[in-house]
């Protein structure tokens, strides 16, 4: 696994050997036999490995495959395991220059696939890491044998994570044999190229959502996590932390207005806003309309919907899309509740809380209002999250998560 | 406003992700002391950084310097500079700075708490709005007195009508013996109750520490073993290889007894031999570890001079370098008889322990720094192959590395590849080193995050530092009298005196060599 930049020396590697796939597993364990070999005679002691769970990619697109492998390459920084990435056979192929190449077609047992392997000393921990890739060609009706094959290669009884990366839908069998696999099925309802530029709510923006929405009714026999979803939780928990204080939590049955401001990332302001709504008993959409750049729908409390008492009966999202500049998309950007003034006609509107994260900066900052200014009540590092913090997350946190569930229904009628 | 019945906050299902305290206000008696700056500052920045502290959260230094909020500003920046290497980052410290306030006073002077509180007020009133203090004593111990007493009298400690809560942290060392321990409880009690008041060990906060208990209560295949049918007895072993550097004159006045084995080293046997709490609840979790430690058996009068070895170190080597003897040392005393190392076989008499003999050893100026928790196994009831006495396999041990290579390792035996039927001693290691990537929390780190958030798990109770006291004071009674047995010495970067390994080698058996 490639983490150059992250990692300090390296105790042992081998990368990018073409083997075929039924000599896979063998030929990994004979790496690391060749690893511990080589660590008695320069370090005096056997290499030690601890490993903690099996990641399955399955890219539809090189494009796919390479992001999803960055990710995974820092992601067994902190999760010793093994990662087996289903490709298009042309990254199987495309050996570096200098790896060692087997025999394929020699040996008997299928196509081709790629073996890594790699312990290290990480240079922010200090501690060794080992991991091992496993690359497979798998595509079209070669990709039948190929995903035979990943059942063999899978380490026993240690969770299995699947990671479908890219668009999705919920009928495709491919998904569904990855579901099946897995203990935790991965996607990401937010597509790298989405804009909100480029679509809008209720456009086709929302197709992922809904993809999502179903995927979650579906009885698929593995829980389904969404990047995108987890990409919230940061701001779900500083939102929760601002009305943990009593003062504050008075507000809620007077909130109006949601302003959401979102740069890209249209699914995750999606999901904010229904997971925000839904928490206050919130549940009908109507339509949406146009209020400047921004576009406006109001969420209403609805039959059946219970709702916290002492909750607002609607309340308008705001949905505002930000100009993208130059480099990375901020994604949420920025998030304001309102409450009703008891005098609209005079006193203009002041956020009862809002937060912003701050541009080319980690930082996010929370302010709430005072009478009618507002002051800062927290400073928050809240670094975009990257895929693989967010995999950290799903192996840590396997609980079924209805919340998440809730707002997925919620949102995917939003989009 | 609507008047409406306060929900909980609806925000906060399914959202366990972190453990998040209520706003509150800091305040740190001994701001500017080593303890603030080395640790307490530098968690607080982190926690800040991390997004754990609570929102409003505000830190008050209080102290006799003649500041200002900016003077202490400074001075926290230029202590977080030395202690990360580097200057604070801007957005980050922008943030921290701003929850940065000083009252200036002394200690024994009420009308600088009552200044104090007015202080707080202030803040309580812009930022936390909850009226929840917590106040950290980290001045010198004689200073405990009279800060409790002026907290008290402003109206600042936890028995008055003041909306909020209010907690104290006491920094070890918690009296110098039984009767001060005792007598700083009766003043703590005068104006706090026992749920109010956080008894730090910053031991406790490591993270391997914790896991003791996570090792043995959350794995099945333990606890069936961990009692007096299985094991045939503990060693548990705090190691420095340091000497006692500048703290000389303190060290003076406690010795080896004190301040390693009366805390760090009796909480580790507690957490050991403890029973399996019903649940995981603070008082839970202390009632076990204080009905351990008042199991100990007691050692008294001649008993010690057979049980407990107490030596001090002599000149030698550490790491290949010559470094002096404990009375060479700066502010130690030509003919000190203080102890630099202790060594002690004690019993626990309970159901699971009877017969169960632990060894506990601490020291400084020993080979390396090491703590370790060694349960050592009984043999198997028949040995099948070891007939020659020579090739007789070694019992199963478990060792819990606590410092500095966290981790675990199972020793078995296992068949030598070849003809013959040898067994020979395998480690199963588990090294944290080689599993989780991610940065423990610093123990301060962790057991701030605690006391904010009212969890007393980690901390000592009353009754604990009592049965702790009254253990290692009757030992000290008898090295008081004369005829007692005397001091050894020993040579630095040797495992301690002789008459150390003769405790073990009495009982047929040995100490590690962690």
């Amino acid at each position: 696994v490639n983490a150059d930049e992250a990692r300090g020396p390296l105790i042992s590697a081998a990368r990018g050997r073409q083997v075929t796939l039924a000599a896979a597993a063998g030929e990994l364990s004979k790496a690391w036999m060749a690893a511990d070999d080589e660590a008695r005679r320069t370090r005096g002691e056997g290499m030690l490995r601890l490993r903690e769970m099996n990641l399955v990619i399955r890219a539809a697109s090189e494009a796919d495959a390479g992001r999803a492998q960055a990710a995974a390459a820092q992601f067994v920084r902190e999760h010793s395991g093994r990662v087996i990435v289903l490709a298009p056979p042309a990254r199987v192929i495309s050996v570096p220059d200098e790896a060692p190449r087997g025999a394929p077609g020699q040996e008997p047992g299928g196509g081709p696939a790629l073996i890594s392997t790699s312990c290290f000393i990480d240079q922010q921990s200090g501690r060794q890491v080992c991991s091992e890739l496993v690359v497979i060609g798998a595509t079209g009706e070669e990709g039948r044998a190929a995903r035979a094959a990943v059942f063999g290669l899978l380490i026993p009884d240690l969770p299995v994570i699947g990671w479908w990366s890219g668009g999705f839908s919920p009928l495709d069998p491919d998904l569904l044999w990855l579901a099946e696999l897995c203990d935790q099925l991965v996607v990401d309802s937010e597509r790298p190229d989405d804009a909100v530029q480029d679509r809008g709510p209720g456009a086709d923006s929302g197709g992922a959502i809904r993809a999502l929405a179903d995927l979650l009714q579906a009885d698929l026999g593995s829980q389904v996590r969404d990047l995108a979803w987890l990409r919230v939780t940061s701001w779900r928990a500083l939102t929760a932390e601002l009305f943990d204080g009593a003062d504050r939590r008075r507000l809620i049955p007077d909130i109006s207005r949601l302003r959401v401001e979102h740069q890209g990332a249209l699914a995750q302001a999606l999901l904010y806003s229904a997971w925000f709504g839904s928490r206050l008993g919130l549940g009908v959409a109507g339509d949406w309309w146009q209020e400047g750049t921004s576009r406006c729908v109001v969420l209403r409390r609805g039959p059946g919907l219970g709702g916290a008492e002492g909750t607002p009966g609607s309340m308008v999202v705001e949905l505002r899309p930000l100009e993208r500049g130059g480099g990375q998309a901020l994604g949420l950007a920025g998030v304001s509740a309102y409450v009703e003034s008891s005098d609209s006609e005079t006193s203009p509107a002041v956020p009862a809380l809002s937060m912003r994260r701050r541009p080319h900066s980690d930082v996010c900052i929370a302010c709430a209002a005072e009478g009618e200014e507002e002051v800062t009540v927290k400073t928050v590092e809240m670094p975009l999250d990257e895929d693989w913090r967010l995999l950290s997350q799903i192996l840590e946190t396997p609980r079924p998560d209805a919340v998440f569930a809730e707002s997925a229904r919620l949102a995917a009628t939003l989009g | 406003m609507t008047a409406i019945v306060l929900p909980d906050n609806p925000f906060r299902e399914g959202l366990d992700l972190r453990r998040v305290p209520e706003p509150s206000t800091m305040v740190i008696f001994g701001s500017t002391g080593d303890l603030s700056r080395r640790k307490l500052l530098p968690s607080l920045y982190v926690m800040h950084q991390q997004g754990v502290l609570p929102t409003g959260f505000s830190l008050v230094g209080f102290g006799r310097r003649p500041w200002q909020d900016a003077e202490f500003r400074a001075y926290v920046r230029d202590s977080l500079t030395e202690s990360l290497g580097h200057i604070p980052e801007p957005e980050a410290w922008s943030g921290f700075e701003q929850a940065l306030f000083f009252a200036s006073g002394e200690f024994d002077d009420q009308a600088a708490f009552t200044g104090l509180a007015s202080v707080l007020a202030q803040i309580d009133a812009r930022r936390a709005r909850t009226g929840n203090r917590l106040f950290y004593l980290a001045a010198p111990p004689s200073a405990y007195p009279p800060i409790i007493d002026g907290l008290g009298r402003a109206g600042l400690g936890g028995l008055g009508n003041g909306p909020g809560w209010a907690r104290i942290v006491v920094e070890k060392p918690f009296g110098h013996d039984h009767s001060s321990a005792t007598e700083l409880n009766r003043q703590l009690k005068e104006w706090f109750r026992e749920e109010q008041i956080f008894r730090i060990d910053h031991y406790l906060g490591k993270e391997t520490v914790q896991n003791i208990l996570v090792f043995r209560l959350a794995n099945g295949i333990f606890e069936p073993v961990w009692d007096r049918q299985s094991v045939d007895h503990v060693q548990i072993t705090v190691a420095e290889d340091l000497g006692v550097g500048t703290r000389g004159p303190y060290f003076e006045e406690t010795g080896t007894m004190r301040d390693m084995i009366q805390n760090h080293v009796l909480q580790l046997l507690a957490l050991v031999a403890m029973e399996p709490p019903p649940s995981f609840e603070p008082d839970a979790v202390r009632d076990e570890r204080a009905k351990t430690l008042r199991a100990i058996r007691p050692l008294e009068g001649a008993e010690v001079d057979v049980e407990v070895v107490r030596g001090q170190y002599a000149s030698g080597f550490i790491g290949g370098e010559a470094v002096p003897g404990y009375r060479q040392e700066s502010g130690v005393s030509l003919d000190s008889q203080v102890e630099t190392f202790v060594a002690l076989r004690v019993f626990i008499d309970s159901w699971r322990w009877a017969g169960v003999p632990f060894y506990l050893r601490a020291g400084k100026r020993l080979p390396r720094r090491a703590t370790e928790i060694a349960i050592q196994f009984k043999q198997p009831p028949l040995l099948l192959f070891g007939k020659d006495p020579s090739h007789e396999p070694e019992p199963n041990v478990l060792a819990m590395h606590i410092q500095p290579d966290e981790g675990i390792t199972l020793k078995v035996g296992s068949k030598l590849p070849g003809q013959a039927l040898n067994v020979h001693s395998v480690h199963m290691d588990f090294r944290y080193g080689t599993s989780f990537g991610r940065r423990s929390p610093e123990a301060y780190e962790r057991l701030l995050l605690d006391s904010l958030l009212g969890d007393s798990t980690l901390f000592s109770r009353e009754d604990s530092v009592d049965a702790a006291w009254r253990f290692v004071d009757r030992v000290r009674a008898r090295w008081e009298e004369s005829g007692a047995a005397p001091l050894q010495l020993y040579e630095a970067g040797s495992w301690g005196p002789e008459a150390a390994m003769n405790l073990l080698a009495h009982d047929g058996r040995r100490w590690r060599r962690p």
